[in-house]
C-alpha cells in the first residue's frame, strides 16, 4: 500500500486518490445528516460514528507544519533549510550580524583553497590506494555544498547592492537629462537674445525684440505680434527684406543644430 | 551577463568538472610501465596516448585547474557590497530614494521650462515669417 502510494506521488500526471468514488451526492446528503445529527449531540468529533465512505468527504485540517507535493516536502512557512536539516555538516561559521559579509567572502576564499587541496589529496589516493577513493570524495561533496550554500545565502545581499546601483544609476541619467534640459534653455535664450541684436540692424525696433527675448511667452506673443504689424509700417527696404530672409535661414539652421 | 553570484556557482561547477575531467584523462589514457623483466601489460579498454601528448594533455588539464581557481578567487573578491552591513545597505536605499524623487522633480521643472521656452521661441520665429 505504501509503495503503491508513493509510486503515485512520484507520478507526473497522479491518478486521483481511490477513495474519489465516495463524492456521491447520496453520499453527501447522507454527510450532512451526520453532520447535524452530531451538532445536535454537541459533538465536535463528528467522524466518531461515521462510516467509512464518508470519512474522506470531509476536508482535512490545513497542514500548519509542513507538507508533501509531488514528493517533495515543504516546510511552513516555506524557507531554505539549513545545512544540518540536511545532515551536512557545515564548514563555516554562522554569519555575525556586524561583519557577515566580510566574513563570507574570506570563508568563500578559505573553502575553494581546502576544495582543491581535498582534490590534490585524492589524486594522491587515487595514485596510492585507489579504494579509499569514498572518504576524500565525500569530503570534495561536502565541500561543494557548502560553497554553494554560502553563495546562495548571499543573494540577498547582492540583491540589494544590485537595486543600489541600479538606482545611482537612474539618479545619474535623470541629473544629466535636467543638466542638458538647462543648457539647451540656455542656448535659446542667448539665440533670442542675438536675434535681438541683428533685429534692431533694421527690421524690428530693438526694444520689442528684447521684451520677445527675454519676456516669458505669454507676453512674447503679443510682443512679437506687434512687432509684425509694425514692421510693414517702418517699411523695411527691399534688399533688408532679402538679408532678412536670409538670416532666417542661418538662424533656423542653428536651431536645428541645437537639437529642437 | 550574469551576475556575480550566478558566475561564481558557474565557476565552482566547472572547477568540479575540470577535477573529473583530470582524473578521468588520467585514468583511461596512461600508458602502463613494465616493471622488472615482465611484458609490458595491456589493456584494451584503454587507448594510451602517446607519451609527449600525454604530458602535454596533463600540463593543460593542471592549468585548467590552476586557472579556474584564480578566476574563483577574482570573482570573490569582486563580489558586490564586502563590507558592507545590511544596515548600511538599507539605509542607503532610502537615502537614494529621496534623492531620486528631488531629481525627478527638478527634471519635470527643467523640461517644463524647456516647453514653454520652445512655445515662446516658436512664436518668435513664426512672427520674424510673417516679414
Amino acid at each position: 500500500m505504501a509503495e503503491e502510494q508513493d509510486s503515485r506521488r512520484a507520478s507526473l500526471f497522479p491518478a486521483p486518490p481511490t477513495f474519489y468514488t465516495n463524492f456521491t451526492p447520496a453520499n453527501q446528503e447522507k454527510l450532512k445528516e451526520f453532520q447535524t445529527a452530531a451538532k445536535n449531540n454537541e459533538d465536535d468529533n463528528a467522524p466518531k460514528g461515521l462510516p467509512a465512505e464518508l470519512v474522506c468527504l470531509i476536508p482535512p485540517k490545513p497542514p500548519t507544519d509542513k507538507y508533501q507535493s509531488f514528493g517533495q516536502i515543504w516546510t511552513l512557512p516555506e524557507r531554505h533549510p539549513t545545512l544540518q536539516e540536511l545532515n551536512i555538516p557545515q564548514l563555516f561559521p554562522e554569519p555575525n550580524n556586524e561583519s557577515c559579509n566580510v566574513d563570507r567572502a574570506q570563508e568563500l576564499r578559505r573553502l575553494s583553497k581546502s576544495l582543491l587541496l581535498n582534490y590534490l589529496e585524492l589524486v594522491g589516493i587515487m595514485g596510492i590506494s585507489p579504494e579509499e577513493y569514498a572518504e576524500k570524495v565525500y569530503h570534495l561533496r561536502i565541500h561543494l555544498i557548502n560553497i554553494h550554500e554560502l553563495i546562495n545565502n548571499y543573494r540577498p545581499h547582492q540583491a540589494r547592492e544590485t537595486l543600489i546601483s541600479m538606482m545611482e544609476e537612474q539618479l545619474e541619467k535623470s541629473r544629466q537629462e535636467t543638466e542638458d534640459n538647462r543648457k539647451a534653455c540656455a542656448k535659446i535664450r542667448e539665440m533670442l537674445g542675438s536675434l535681438g541684436t541683428f533685429d534692431a540692424g533694421g527690421l524690428l525696433t530693438p526694444t520689442t525684440t528684447t521684451t520677445a527675448a527675454t519676456s516669458s511667452s505669454a507676453t512674447s506673443a503679443t510682443a512679437t505680434a506687434n512687432a509684425t504689424t509694425t514692421v510693414p509700417t517702418t517699411a523695411a527696404a527691399a534688399d533688408g527684406a532679402g538679408n532678412w530672409e536670409e538670416r532666417d535661414r542661418s538662424s533656423w539652421e542653428a536651431l536645428q543644430q541645437a537639437g529642437l | 551577463m550574469a551576475d556575480r553570484l550566478t558566475q561564481l556557482q558557474d565557476a565552482i561547477d566547472q572547477l568540479a568538472t575540470i577535477f573529473y575531467c583530470a582524473l578521468r584523462y588520467v585514468g583511461t589514457h596512461h600508458d602502463f610501465v613494465p616493471t622488472h623483466n615482465e611484458p609490458k601489460v595491456r589493456d584494451d579498454t584503454l587507448q594510451p596516448d602517446p607519451p609527449h601528448l600525454f604530458r602535454s594533455s596533463q600540463q593543460e588539464l593542471a592549468r585548467d585547474l590552476v586557472l579556474k581557481t584564480k578566476q574563483i578567487e577574482v570573482l570573490i573578491a569582486s563580489l558586490p557590497g564586502i563590507g558592507v552591513s545590511e544596515d548600511d545597505q538599507k539605509e542607503r536605499l532610502k537615502e537614494l530614494g529621496k534623492e531620486l524623487e528631488r531629481a525627478e522633480e527638478e527634471r519635470m521643472k527643467s523640461i517644463r521650462e524647456k516647453e514653454e521656452l520652445l512655445v515662446e521661441f516658436d512664436e518668435v520665429v513664426r512672427s520674424l515669417k510673417k516679414v
